[in-house]
């Protein structure tokens, strides 16, 4: 007999649903999945089969076809199981249906139990979006699922549980009525203090702004750089403080608003981030090792899974050690960077990814590291540490706004010194800058402004745009390099809630150039 | 081989050219000279561009020849490389020389030469260079005292500053640490100031310092270069060599224009740093510095050499101790004014001016960027230090910084900055006091 369950698979950041359509026919006993399943989602006969029996159901010694829907379409993924043993257990007659129309998303154990699988909540949305008004999934996954609005939301813990809830239709005792989201509520708990972990040793936690001791300048480009969204780059010997620096960034950006929250949820569903159970208002910080591939960063791979550059989306994607990273994976920020999304193609299947991060990066002055320190000479040949620094270079380069030297703090500033600004200070200038910046036309942070929109959020006057021209030829600077000081004045003067940009801004923006002329200067002088 | 060189032109003569045996040219060589003394200059800087031709075996082939004009005579005409080669080998072991490619192609060599001499000639004519011969009158005098001096020299800029009548050399590492960097800067201003003329390798580091320095005071200033002038090296330093220039010093080099930098020919120009000097100062040496090498050439060129002594555990001084220790002709820096004294010129000693004229340059950029300039000439070189010493917003600090920047007063490396430009020669002595007796005469 032919038995039709629903269910959903996952696509790039996207669900698409899945008619499974189980034949039980009478022939040589087997079992059969075409449509286009991968490895993952052919094991899924395994499961089912073990599944089925140690919760008491026969594995119907027929034939047994099962056909995905739509044909064409790659299907990857553990999230068929459940609608899988659902259809045998109906074709096999083991089960009557009962009424209504729902769709089943989870993963089996050959125990029985429904797991959760990734992408929870973009699937679920997909399947409102086809008409679906029951979605049964895993019981840890109901509070992901229930992100959706408008819909009723089952969570099942067992093969067993799901079966009831099929016979049963919508009368069984395990149906959860989800309460509405109203996203606007849940900006309203708004961002509690930022969690302050002192030990910063757990690589979770988020030191506090006010452990960074002496760096004033590296302080103050940070503040600049989240307040404008620029690209920053922190230049200094080991032991500086550059990763710590970074490390307070989640600290220090304000929540995401409705929409790019929900954004960051549904990636953080897809790539199976940890379980999701609201909305996640915190801005995401990813900070992959250099040693990551292609693929990881930019995404792809065998599943369409976004990677890093997308997994940082509303937030800050943060290369600590930027010269050491793969030629490849460096190169493949040029485009994310310039559109603030990535297009990536695979043996016929094609996807965009969201990628709009902002960029902070971390690395050593020369290659061994020890330059401009005065307790340990730097081991490099002559003018090697000019050469490293310029090693950063063409799309990276325009997109670093800001590029700040960090000595190392003297012993006597760690101990001593007037206590630190914290977090909790700093944030809310973060914030109402930024408030500022996307009020103003055209609505965006001023590290994505260029050409008229950038000259025209800056109303300079003659006297300063002369001084503009001027400090430019410190850097020899091109256009671009121009546009940099303007983006960072800009910024520079939201901070202050000044409405033009005047020419102690433009100054202390052409300050945080690019070093490499500085060190040749240096040489000179 | 040895028929052709036998019917040669006075085979005999090589045996009677008794010169002297340093292998300088001969000294009654000019006398017999054409009386178109700038064809025979133009045949010597032909003759410089040929590999493997060095003092030694061109003083020979001079001797064998009569002049430089002949030698490339003879080259071009039918034979002449065989010819060449034989005077060459028979000139070699009659004294003892090999040259080093044999021979014969050093007979190919200047054949070759002979035959681009015009191109050779226009080349050096478009890149404004000046061709001083051991036998014009130009040739700096403390050159042709050294052993082997270069018969050829090419000059960018005056070369009456080869000449100035005190010159001492300042050299040091590269990998010059800020205080070695701040003695050089010193003593370069210092020692212009009493007159000498200040020479160096225009090497970055301590080289570059020395240069800079000297120029800012208005000194003269000549730097020796290990390649040609048109593969300036390092290229950091092609603004230097402007300022120098323009500055009424010069860049010289033995070798051809085109001549790249390589291993070999910077310990090779290092006997003309000390050679153009009549003392050798050393600044900063690490262990087995290049610099050392220019010490060494002073003692044995017989000039004082002076070491600037370091603590005995820190590695940038290392070299300086090791060849004071291994060499008692050696002289120690106790001080610049001491220097000063010891090296003959304290009758000289002028009132610099210097930390009146910096006080002039920190005049028009603000007060803000003033008490900045003034800070980093106390030697605060951090943005957190500057912090802390004004009290005020890091904002202000940075801005100011760039003002300070844009006017090429300050620089910075890898997070710390110093006083450059103008600033750079100021006292630290009186921008200390500087407040303080303002703040007297008000009260």
């Amino acid at each position: 007999m032919l038995a039709i369950v629903s269910s959903a698979t996952l696509h790039g950041l996207d669900g698409r649903l899945i008619r499974v359509e189980v034949d039980v026919a009478p022939g040589l006993p087997g079992f059969t999945i075409v449509g286009l399943a991968d490895t993952a989602l052919q094991e899924a006969r395994e499961r089912v089969r073990g599944a089925l029996r140690n919760a008491g159901y026969v594995h119907p010694p027929r034939r047994i076809t099962v056909n995905l829907a739509p044909a064409d379409l790659r299907k990857t993924g553990a999230s068929l199981d459940l609608a899988i043993a659902i259809g045998i257990l109906l074709g096999s007659e083991q089960v009557r249906p009962g009424p209504g129309r729902f769709a089943l998303v989870g993963e089996l154990s050959l125990g029985a139990e429904v797991r959760p699988v990734p992408g929870i909540l973009p699937m679920v949305a997909a399947l409102v979006r086809r008409g679906f008004r029951r979605v049964v999934v895993a019981a840890s996954a109901v509070d992901e699922a229930r992100l959706v609005d408008g819909v009723e939301v089952i969570g099942v813990e067992t093969l067993a549980e799901a079966v009831d809830t099929v016979r049963a239709g919508r009368r069984g005792r395990l149906v959860v009525r989800p309460p509405r989201v109203v996203f606007g509520e849940a900006a309203a708990v708004a961002w509690d203090a930022p969690a302050v972990v002192p030990d910063i040793r757990d690589g979770r936690a988020t030191p506090d702004l006010g452990e960074v001791r002496g760096q004033n300048e590296a302080r103050r480009a940070l503040e600049v750089a989240l307040a404008g969204g620029h690209g920053l780059l922190l230049i200094g010997p080991p032991g500086s403080g550059k990763t710590l620096l970074a490390r307070t960034i989640p600290g220090l950006l304000p929540p995401l608003d409705d929409e790019a929250a929900l954004a960051t949820t549904v990636i953080a569903s897809a790539a199976g981030e940890g379980p999701i159970t609201g909305l996640r208002r915190r801005p995401p910080f990813r900070n992959p090792h250099h040693t990551v591939s292609y693929a990881a960063m930019v995404g792809g791979g065998p599943h369409l899974s976004p990677g890093e550059i997308t997994m940082a989306d509303n937030g800050v994607l943060f290369l600590d050690e930027l010269p050491e990273f793969g030629r490849d994976v460096l190169e493949s920020l040029r485009q994310p960077l310039e559109e603030g999304r990535v297009a990536i193609a695979r043996a016929g299947r094609a996807t965009v990814f969201p990628a709009r991060f902002q960029l902070v990066a971390a690395m050593n002055p020369c290659p061994c590291g020890f330059a401009g320190t005065s307790d340990r000479p730097c081991s490099c040949p002559v003018l090697v540490p000019a050469r490293y620094q310029r090693r950063v270079s063409g799309p990276l380069r325009d997109r670093i706004d800001l590029w700040v030297a960090m000595p190392r703090v003297a012993a006597l500033a760690i101990v001593g010194g007037p206590e630190p600004e914290t977090s909790a200070a700093v944030a809310p200038r973060i914030a109402a800058a930024r408030e500022i910046a996307t009020q103003r036309p055209p609505g965006r942070l001023n590290g994505r402004l260029t050409g008229r929109s950038l000259r025209a959020a800056c109303r300079l006057s003659p006297g300063v745009q002369r001084r503009v021209v001027q400090l430019a030829e410190l850097e020899r600077a091109s256009g671009r390099g121009t546009e940099r000081i303007l983006r960072v004045a800009r910024t520079i003067a939201d901070l202050g809630g000044e409405v033009d940009v005047r020419e102690a801004h433009v100054e202390e923006a052409a300050w945080y150039r690019p070093p490499d002329l500085r060190l040749l200067a240096a040489e000179v002088g | 081989m040895l028929g052709i060189g036998a019917s040669g032109p006075l085979p005999a003569a090589i045996g009677r050219e008794g010169g002297p045996s340093d292998g300088r040219a001969g000294e009654d060589w000019p006398a017999r000279t054409t009386d178109d003394r700038s064809a025979e200059r133009d045949a010597w800087a032909v003759l410089a561009a040929v590999d493997g031709l060095g003092p030694v075996g061109f003083g020979l082939l001079l001797r064998r020849y009569g002049s430089g004009v002949a030698i490339l005579e003879d080259a071009s005409r039918p034979g002449g490389v065989d010819r060449l080669a034989s005077a060459s080998e028979a000139v070699a072991v009659g004294e003892h020389w090999r040259p080093h490619d044999g021979a014969r192609a050093l007979g190919v060599g200047i054949a070759a030469a002979a035959e681009r001499a015009g191109r050779t000639l226009q080349r050096l004519r478009d890149l404004g260079l000046i061709v001083v011969t051991s036998a014009d009158d130009e040739y700096p005098a403390r050159l042709a005292a050294i052993e082997m001096p270069p018969y050829v020299l090419f000059v960018l800029g005056d070369p009456v500053a080869l000449g100035e009548r005190h010159a001492v050399a300042i050299v040091g590492t590269r990998r010059a640490t800020e205080r070695g960097r701040a003695t050089a800067v010193r003593m370069a201003r210092d020692l212009a100031g009493v007159g000498a003329s200040i020479v160096s390798g225009l090497a970055v580091g301590i080289d570059g310092a020395a240069h800079a320095a000297a120029v800012r005071a208005g000194g003269i200033t000549v730097a020796v270069i290990g390649s040609g002038h048109a593969n300036l090296h390092p290229r950091a330093h092609a603004r230097l060599a402007d300022a120098i220039v323009a500055s009424g010093g010069a860049l010289v080099s033995e070798l051809a224009p085109d001549t790249p930098p390589s291993r070999g020919t910077f310990p090779r120009r290092n006997r003309l740093i000390s050679g153009l000097a009549d003392a050798t100062v050393v600044v900063e040496a690490p262990a087995r510095s290049g610099a050392l090498i220019t010490a060494s050439w002073a003692l044995d060129q017989g000039r004082p050499c002076f070491l600037v002594p370091g603590a005995i555990d820190d590695p940038a001084s290392a070299g300086c101790l090791a060849f004071l220790r291994e060499f008692p002709d050696t002289r120690i820096v106790a001080g610049i004014p001491q220097l000063i004294d010891d090296l003959g010129l304290a009758d000289h000693l002028v009132e610099p001016g210097v930390a009146s004229a910096a006080a002039a340059t920190l005049a028009d950029v603000g007060p803000a960027a003033a008490r900045l300039g003034r800070e980093l000439v106390i030697g605060r070189a951090t943005v957190d230090e500057l912090v802390a010493v004004t009290g005020w917003p890091v904002a202000s600090v940075l801005a100011a910084l760039t003002v300070l920047e844009a006017r090429g007063l300050a620089v910075g490396v890898h997070g710390r900055y110093r006083p450059a430009g103008g600033l750079m020669l100021a006292d630290p002595r009186a921008m200390r006091q500087r407040p303080k007796r303002r703040r007297a005469g008000a009260a």
